[in-house]
């Protein structure tokens, strides 16, 4: 036998122990955990404050003795919020089978992505921070998958709850819409006109704008011509500015409220007063970050991760990262993926310290998420504009108030 | 849409169209000089809307020394980046030249991101952004600023390339090199001069476009606006640079308020398509070989 022979011998004999662990990342010190998101890059606003929120969690666990005896190590990934790169990652997690459960995905193409085809190969539950959960809130939706969760509302879900705010906060009777361009506003059209629906109400007034436009004055010029009393905005930060500045310019006077995904107060901070009178934003967190109940948790996040700007997003990771514990205690010594994932899939009304609403998940319905919070602008700082969240799911005439 | 609306739509396509311009104005003037399309030039639109912004921000200068500090630091770099990289490819392939600048493009990028992270910055809300004319048009000081702006680079770049020795030397040169340098143009410095020149058109379009949006790192996205504009005018013709960007602006203003705005992204890349197919020089562009 020559050389190369025995280096090869020797190369196979070892690569399936180094390559596929089989453990699932449980070993009797230790319980190893995915967070696979959009950690560099021009989308990593996305994916670094959860995952510090994920980490804040555990490490505050494992400060006091971990569970059941096993620490929790974070593994970090990036999956660079691309739906390929992520499919790419959690495939390559799946095959190692050296975690026990990815967490993250806060991208909705990513994750929507990594349900329909990485999960059903692998017994890891995945718990998702993205908002496209809409179809998996429901067996007849089609998106259900055993393993897959989602942790906030989804798009169609966040139409909802704003529409309920809507309806009983400022009772408008003339509501129109603007949405992104691709399935963002597309679902939260879709969400809003249901809920309305509810209300015995119509969109009066139907517009889009470009993820990356430069101007809305058409878009403007063409809702303060159906005069609405409301316009529901489901944009990202940069069309949300921009349709602020120039509905405040060329006079727009309806009240405009925006969908979660508007999650910088740099927002706020380029825009003149006048433009933010008229304005309510909305977001997972039960209040917002600079607040006296959120305060005590952003003080110690920043004290620890002082490189990382945070955003509300970080609430998702928060409310994951205790869910997870949660339904790993429930378990005891006998981990698997199997046993997490059911154990998640029968979390009920589990409170978090950072999200506004319990998270419940059922064999039927694996989109956490149920309502948003509301909040304001008042001398220039985003302010809690009511306690609680308006839920998204069911018509509702108030806040609950579940935190 | 009614016909009331238009006054104000045609005012949001020329301050549109006017960004356009600037952005295309970049690409001609060091595609005039070199024959290279500069992909880097997005990266330095993104640069000087982020130096713009940290001026004005935590350094606390005034809205006017913040694009003076913003277009002399990206012009500095444009200067340096040509002398550690293009310069010594002068004399190498075109195609090689063309992948330098998206090499360029990346490697700033990459810069930008580890030096302001992916945050949004935004510029404080100042009397420029409050309306100067209203009823029936409503237009702001920095909509003036901008159109203002375009007008006046439009004619500073026309004057330097007519009456200018380098200006004569860029001409020559793109016209035919050998027998530029044999009259005494030396090809080095005309593309410093190019890149040099064309960074801080980069970084006055972005510096200018700043205090209506959000400066984050998608910013250079603006590039592909500006060579939709340079392609519809003619990639070596300033007026079309300029032709082009208000005419891609109007168009965009347009139809959105005639069509549904999901199709306006496809806008820029139909013109795009339409002008090579039909006229590959653009509208205001020669052809390279002419008929004795």
């Amino acid at each position: 036998m020559n050389l190369k022979r025995i280096l090869l011998a020797a190369v196979l004999a070892t690569a399936p122990s180094a390559a596929i662990a089989d453990d699932f990342g449980v070993t009797d010190t230790a319980i190893r955990i995915a967070v696979q998101d959009s950690l560099s890059g021009a989308y990593s606003q996305y994916g670094v404050p959860s995952l510090n929120g994920v980490r804040y969690v555990f490490d505050k666990v494992n400060a006091e003795g971990g569970i059941n005896g096993r620490k929790i190590e974070v593994v970090a990934e990036d999956d660079g919020c691309s739906p390929k790169q992520s499919v790419g990652v959690a495939t390559k997690l799946a095959s190692e089978r050296s975690v026990l459960a990815v967490m993250g995905l806060t991208c909705s193409a990513a994750a929507i992505a990594v349900r329909d085809t990485v999960a059903p190969t692998t017994p890891m539950p995945f718990i998702s921070f993205s908002s496209g959960g809409y179809t998996s809130s429901s067996p007849d939706l089609g998106g259900l998958k055993e393993n897959f969760f989602f942790i906030t509302p989804s798009v169609h879900t966040q139409g909802g709850a704003l529409v309920n705010f809507v309806m009983n906060t400022l009772k408008p009777q003339r509501v129109a819409f603007i949405g992104q361009t691709d399935v963002y506003g597309k679902e939260g059209r879709q969400g809003v006109e249901a809920m309305l629906a509810e209300y015995g109400q119509k969109i009066i007034a139907d517009d889009t704008m470009e993820p990356r436009g430069t101007d809305a004055t058409a878009q403007v010029l063409k809702l303060k011509a159906a005069n609405p009393d409301v316009v529901i905005a489901f944009l990202y930060q940069v069309p949300a500015q921009i349709l602020l500045r120039q509905a405040n310019e060329l006079g727009l006077k309806a009240t405009i409220v925006t969908s979660a995904s508007v999650t910088d107060s740099s927002i706020y901070k380029s825009l003149p007063p006048a433009a933010l009178e008229n304005y309510y934003g909305s977001m997972m967190a039960k209040d917002v970050l600079d607040s006296a109940r959120m305060k005590p948790i952003m003080d110690d996040l920043r004290a620890r991760y002082p490189d990382v700007t945070f955003n509300p997003l970080v609430v998702s990771g928060i409310g994951a990262a205790e869910l997870m514990v949660e339904a790993l205690r429930s378990l005891g010594k006998d981990v698997t993926p199997e046993k997490l994932a059911k154990a998640i899939d029968q979390s009920k009304d589990v409170k978090t310290s950072a999200l506004s609403y319990p998270v419940t998940f059922t064999p039927e319905n694996h989109m956490g998420g149920r309502g948003l919070g509301i909040y304001e602008i008042k001398n220039n700082a985003e302010v809690l504009a009511m306690p609680g969240y308006w839920p998204g799911t069911e018509k509702a005439s108030e806040p609950v108030v579940a935190n | 849409m009614t016909l009331s609306m238009l006054p104000q739509l045609m005012v949001a396509g020329v301050v549109s169209g006017s960004i356009y311009a600037l952005v295309a104005l970049g690409l001609v003037i060091v595609f005039k000089a070199t024959g290279v399309i500069n992909f880097a030039h997005g990266t330095m639109i993104m640069l000087g809307a982020y130096l713009g912004v940290t001026a004005a921000g935590p350094l606390g200068l005034s809205y006017p020394l913040a694009i003076v500090v913003a277009v002399a630091v990206v012009a500095v770099i444009g200067l340096a980046i040509n002398e550690s990289v293009y310069r010594p490819l002068l004399t190498a392939p075109h195609i090689v030249q063309v992948l330098a600048t998206l090499a360029i493009a990346n490697v700033l990028s990459g810069s930008i991101h580890l030096l302001w992270g992916s945050n949004s910055y935004s510029f404080a809300p100042s009397e420029r952004m409050s309306p100067v004319m209203v009823n029936p048009l409503v237009i702001t000081g920095q909509q003036l600023l901008i159109v203002l702006s375009a007008i006046a680079a439009m004619a500073a770049l026309a004057a330097f390339f007519r009456w200018t020795r380098w200006g004569k030397a860029m001409r020559a040169l793109s016209q035919n090199e050998r027998g530029a340098n044999l009259c005494g143009i030396s090809t080095g410095k005309v593309f410093r001069i190019a890149v040099t020149t064309g960074a801080a058109f980069g970084a006055v379009a972005g510096v200018l476009y700043a205090p209506l949006t959000l400066v984050d790192p998608s910013f250079g996205w603006l590039l592909i606006k500006g060579f939709a504009a340079a392609a519809l005018g003619g990639l070596a013709s300033l007026p079309g640079a300029v032709v082009g960007g208000i005419v891609l602006g109007l168009c965009e203003s347009l139809w959105v308020a005639v069509l549904p705005a999901l199709w306006a992204p496809s806008l820029s890349y139909l013109i795009i398509i339409a002008v090579l197919l039909i006229k590959p020089t653009g509208v205001f562009g020669t052809p390279s070989g002419q008929k004795l």
